[in-house]
């Protein structure tokens, strides 16, 4: 068949879900898989058609999420070629990172209706499909183009498209210096190559340095809400999803579940996760439970502290509100909360008493002043998109192959240049070659 | 009254760059040729400058060389000057380059023409093709004779309805003062080609005597002369000088006192010209900001006094670029022996052709070189020799030859005038190719001599050395990579070098991956070596050197190839195909790719109609 790439992709449709299904197809299916799946036996000793469970690791073998695996060897799946499903935890950035890994192992991301495409190119459809087949891919071409045009209208298409012109301009350069060789005076030097290489690469860098930011403004604002049991974390999260439309949904899997809530305060996405009541505990499965408390704390954008007004304060709650971000005090019908007060300098301290559904505007005024106070940001944050991150990285490494070679030739270092281009070119939509030839007679004065 | 003059198996109008190598190939192929010229004195011109070769150029000269064709021979055999450019920037775009006589190199070629077997030269004005029914049989002279062909080839360079321009002053004419060619365009016209107008132009030439060389910068050529043809041994002459010195203030003053006299901002010119050859006066316009612009002085020839100024192309008037020429260091008392022109000129929408120089619409109707909209000699030459190889393919009834973009610069330049037409002539140039570092000039011979044997235009003899010459180099690599050394023997030679040390044994092949090291420096630490030519020397360089770049490139050509032999049938219809935008429709229904490689490479024609034109082919296919 004409196309031979290994594609992946999200199945599962966007939104939240219990579960997310990541489908890889394609030639290197297979290969990729036993790189990122870990389970109680070899992959190859995996049956087709079987359900796995195990877990997706990365490539500096961190786990990333436990998961479900189905190997399916051709010819019998749904595009003829070997197929992995992935089937992870969702509603979370989980799969997004798992979908990446993938990408880092070679597989390219599939575009709207190429799994179908290659189904119905492979002979698995039927020829009735076909004209369905060919409906979806247009419709969905014209969506995407117009999706890809939205964003590249903004800041962030006129910061790749700066980015790209240096690059054509370096080339154009290059490709002067070597087909134009009678102009000594305008070649361009390897160590100039190098210097402008240098000042590409850091305005790429820039353009993904907060890519995670930016997903936080797309997907939504992260709030842990943790603290020792019973102080009130549940209720917290039933007040301020109560007043508000919210769905709730148990993240299966885990030991003790988090429970994830999102809800829309005044025009922002909110992701609400509620953990389990920290303390010191020799049970296994709770122990367990706080970990994964911690972990979630470590990945929010912003972790909420409940302390009970009433309670008792322990060392432990000494460390909890030391290393905390904000605090909410809770039960303050019961007291005043005034010794905790006195033990924190320097943190945002919100007093409420939520059974009686006091102080709960305070609570939303700060998330709202939080986000917005973020939100200066936006402007700022640039690449959302995984398919134009990948190809920013694939960039990035071509322009690493320039400062890094010793070669002593402009010509290779055209090579690497080139691929760096071709790269942005994907995202921007623009055809390489022809500009850079346009460019050489634009810019520099050359010909009998 | 028309009468029957002759009959042949095919006809070449035309005796330029494209024409006789066109004829050479065809009389070659044992094809029964008649090639006609306006002069029979002016075969094989070069009405620009007198040199063969340069960056991309030379890649083409021997490219064509390693099929067979002629320029490089008849190059190496009267050349004066000889340069291999770009030795500083890298193996894949070393360039040679060589001022000829040119002259000599008309004398050579009408020579080498009048005594090939199976060719009859013959100077007349062809005004007429005749078709039946879309098919070619013959072509009629304006002495009214009809001569039967089964093909005809057009390669009328800049003549179809030439007209020169010196300021306001313009009148039909051809190149080089010879006569324009009225007729024949207008004929193809009036039987449905598309007729493109462009325009290009040459500098002055001066006398010799008149100039004062003391005040430029000698230019002299590269010793040993590395020759174009892989047949020609060596080459032993004395080399001419070319000369280097620039224009200045006072020059710039009087183009642009003088700008609304020329023709080109007047609108007078209506043809495109080319960018890269940019009259001086548009280099003034555009740039204004830089204060001088090279001005080479190069010799026409041994036995002549004629030079050429390259850098100096004008089409204003006579006078202007007289006192315009005095201004420059060195032409202060110039004598201008012929004056700089622009020419505009009729030739052809290259789109309508095959890849195989065919038009389209008129079996057995061939075009190439300027006629196809492209520039320069080689560029007209490699061209001529395809349409040759490709109309004596057809009266055998045999497949085209068509070459790819991963195999040769031919295939480049052909592929991106049939795919992606022009609006200026074309020029080649190695930023044009995708597979630069795959497609150099020194391994040319490797890349194409098999199918120039194959056609049978390669000799016995030249195809034996060549094979002998490849199984040299690839032994010679091979040994390298087997060959370790151990440190006691390296690291004098490292320490002598000033490089870093190895601390254990290290192959032969690794330690000429290094950029310090050359092939030759081996000699002190490899008891096996070999001293070979500098020539094979230089290929196992590049060879093992690069070997990361070439197999990353060789990477990419299998993913292009994969598109390139995905085959589209000519009888498509395009315009049936629902899912298709319009635009797309238009050109592919015009340009009738034959891959969908090519197909994707159609300017309009997106990622997603390529989509759905594989939907449609593959549901057609099961169709039945």
């Amino acid at each position: 068949m004409i196309s031979q790439q290994t594609i992946a992709a999200i199945s599962t449709p966007p939104g939240r879900g219990g579960i997310s299904i990541i489908r890889i197809s394609g030639t290197k299916a297979f290969d990729i898989a036993k790189k990122i799946f870990l389970c109680g036996k070899p992959f190859d000793k995996i049956k087709t058609h079987s359900v796995t469970y195990g877990k997706i690791i990365d490539q500096q073998k961190n786990t990333v999420d436990q998961v479900i695996l189905l190997k399916m060897e051709k010819p019998k799946t749904y595009t003829k070629e070997d197929i992995i499903e992935i089937q992870c935890h969702g509603g979370s950035e989980v799969t997004k990172k798992i979908l990446n890994v993938v990408f880092k192992e070679g597989a390219f991301p599939a575009q709207a209706g190429q799994f179908t495409k290659r189904a119905f190119l492979n002979g698995r459809i039927d020829l009735s499909q076909a004209e369905a087949v060919m409906d979806v891919i247009n419709a969905e071409t014209s969506k995407s183009e117009k999706a890809a045009i939205l964003q590249l209208e903004g800041q962030t298409g006129k910061r790749i498209r700066k980015i790209r012109k240096r690059i054509v301009d370096l080339l154009s350069h290059i490709n002067l210096s070597i087909d134009y060789p009678e102009y000594e005076e305008e070649a361009i030097s390897i160590v100039k190559t190098k210097e402008e290489t240098k000042k590409i690469k850091k305005e790429l860098e820039a353009l993904i340095a907060n890519y995670e930011t930016g997903l936080i403004i797309r997907e939504g604002l992260n709030i842990v809400i943790y603290g020792p049991p019973n102080v009130g974390k549940s209720t917290f999260v039933n007040k301020i999803a109560g007043q508000e439309k919210a769905i709730v949904t148990h993240i299966p899997g885990t030991t003790r579940d988090i429970i994830e809530v999102h809800m829309n305060i005044k025009g922002y996405q909110i992701n609400l996760y509620d953990t389990a009541g920290i303390r010191k505990t020799d049970d296994i499965i709770e122990k367990l439970g706080i970990e994964k408390t911690i972990h979630a704390i470590k990945n929010a954008s912003l972790a909420i502290l409940i302390l009970d007004a009433s309670e008792k304060i322990t060392i432990q709650i000494k460390e909890l509100i030391n290393n905390s971000q904000v605090i909410v005090i809770n039960k303050i019908d019961l007291d005043k909360g005034s010794q905790i007060e006195e033990l924190v300098t320097n943190k945002k301290i919100i007093k409420v008493s939520l059974i009686n559904n006091e102080g709960i505007d305070k609570i939303e005024k700060y998330i709202i002043d939080y986000i917005e106070k973020e939100k200066v940001d936006i402007n700022e944050i640039a690449i959302t998109n995984q398919r134009h991150k990948m190809h920013i990285d694939n960039a990035l490494i071509a322009l690493n192959n320039v400062l890094k070679g010793n070669e002593m030739f402009l010509d290779l270092f055209a090579i690497d240049l080139i691929e760096a281009l071709e790269q942005l070119s994907i995202i921007t939509g623009e055809k390489a070659s022809k500009d850079i030839i346009e460019n050489i007679f634009k810019k520099f004065c050359v010909g009998k | 009254m028309d009468y029957k003059a002759g009959k042949y198996e095919a006809v070449v109008i035309g005796a330029g760059h494209a024409g006789y190598e066109a004829a050479l190939v065809l009389a070659r192929l044992n094809k029964k040729t008649i090639l006609f010229t306006l002069n029979n004195d002016s075969i094989a011109n070069m009405p620009c400058n007198p040199s063969i070769g340069g960056t991309a150029k030379g890649h083409l000269v021997r490219e064509i060389d390693a099929l067979g064709g002629q320029m490089g021979k008849s190059a190496d055999a009267t050349l004066i000057q000889s340069r291999m450019l770009n030795k500083g920037k890298g193996p894949a775009v070393y360039s040679l380059r060589a001022q000829i006589d040119r002259r000599k190199y008309q004398e050579n070629l009408k020579h080498e023409i009048e005594k090939q077997e199976n060719l009859d030269l013959r100077q007349a004005e062809v005004t007429e093709i005749v078709f039946k029914d879309n098919k070619v049989i013959g072509v009629k002279t304006n002495t009214n004779a009809i001569y039967e062909c089964q093909c005809a080839i057009i390669c009328t360079g800049t003549y179809l309805k030439g007209r020169i321009i010196i300021g306001e002053v313009n009148y039909e004419g051809g190149p080089d003062g010879l006569f324009a060619a009225n007729r024949l365009s207008d004929n193809l016209r009036k039987q449905g080609l598309e007729i493109m107008r462009f325009k290009t132009g040459t500098p002055s030439r001066v006398n010799k005597k008149s100039l004062d060389f003391s005040k430029m910068e000698i230019q002299p050529g590269d010793v040993p002369i590395v020759p174009f043809s892989f047949e020609t041994k060596e080459i032993d002459i004395e080399q001419q000088p070319c000369y280097l010195t620039y224009t200045n203030k006072k020059t710039h003053k009087i183009i642009n006192d003088n700008l609304y006299r020329s023709p080109l901002f007047s609108g007078d010119i209506q043809g495109t010209g080319p960018r890269y050859c940019p009259s001086i006066e548009d280099k003034i316009v555009k740039f204004k900001d830089k204060e001088k612009h090279q001005v080479f002085i190069e010799p026409m020839g041994l036995n002549t006094e004629e030079m050429y100024v390259q850098g100096m192309s004008s089409s204003l008037p006579e006078e202007v670029q007289d006192i315009m020429l005095k201004t420059i260091k060195g032409l202060e008392n110039v004598k201008v022996m012929r004056t700089a022109y622009a020419i505009e000129y009729d030739c052809f929408d290259p789109l309508q052709l095959k890849s195989s120089l065919e038009f389209k619409k008129f079996e057995g109707l061939f075009s190439a070189g300027q006629s196809n909209g492209s520039s320069g000699y080689e560029e007209a030459a490699a061209q001529g020799l395809i349409a040759g190889i490709n109309a004596s393919l057809k009266i055998d009834n045999s497949p085209p030859l068509i070459l790819d973009r991963a195999q040769a610069y031919i295939g480049v330049l052909i592929d991106d005038l049939v795919t992606k037409g022009t609006n200026e002539p074309y020029r080649m140039m190695t930023s044009r190719s995708e597979y630069r570092l795959l497609l150099r000039q020194d391994n040319a011979d490797k890349r194409l001599t098999e199918i120039g044997y194959n056609l049978g235009l390669i000799t016995e003899t030249r195809y034996k050395k060549f094979k002998e010459k490849w199984a040299k180099i690839e032994r010679e690599l091979e040994r390298l990579k087997k060959t370790v050394i151990s440190p006691k023997i390296a690291n004098p030679f490292l320490e002598k070098k000033n490089l870093t040390k190895v601390v254990s044994g290290v192959t032969l092949d690794a330690l000429l991956k290094r950029p310090e090291i050359k092939y030759k420096d081996l000699t002190n630490i490899d008891e096996n070596y070999i001293a070979y030519d500098i020539e094979i020397d230089e290929e196992i360089e590049i060879s093992c050197k690069y070997e990361g770049y070439i197999k990353r490139q060789q990477k990419q050509v299998e993913q292009y190839k994969k598109q390139e032999n995905y085959k589209l049938s000519q009888n498509i219809e395009y315009m049936q195909i629902s899912g298709l935008r319009i635009e797309a429709q238009q050109k592919l229904e015009k340009i009738k790719p034959r891959s969908l490689g090519q197909a994707s490479r159609i300017s309009g024609v997106s990622p997603a109609d390529i989509n759905v034109l594989l939907i449609y082919l593959e549901q057609n296919k099961r169709q039945k």
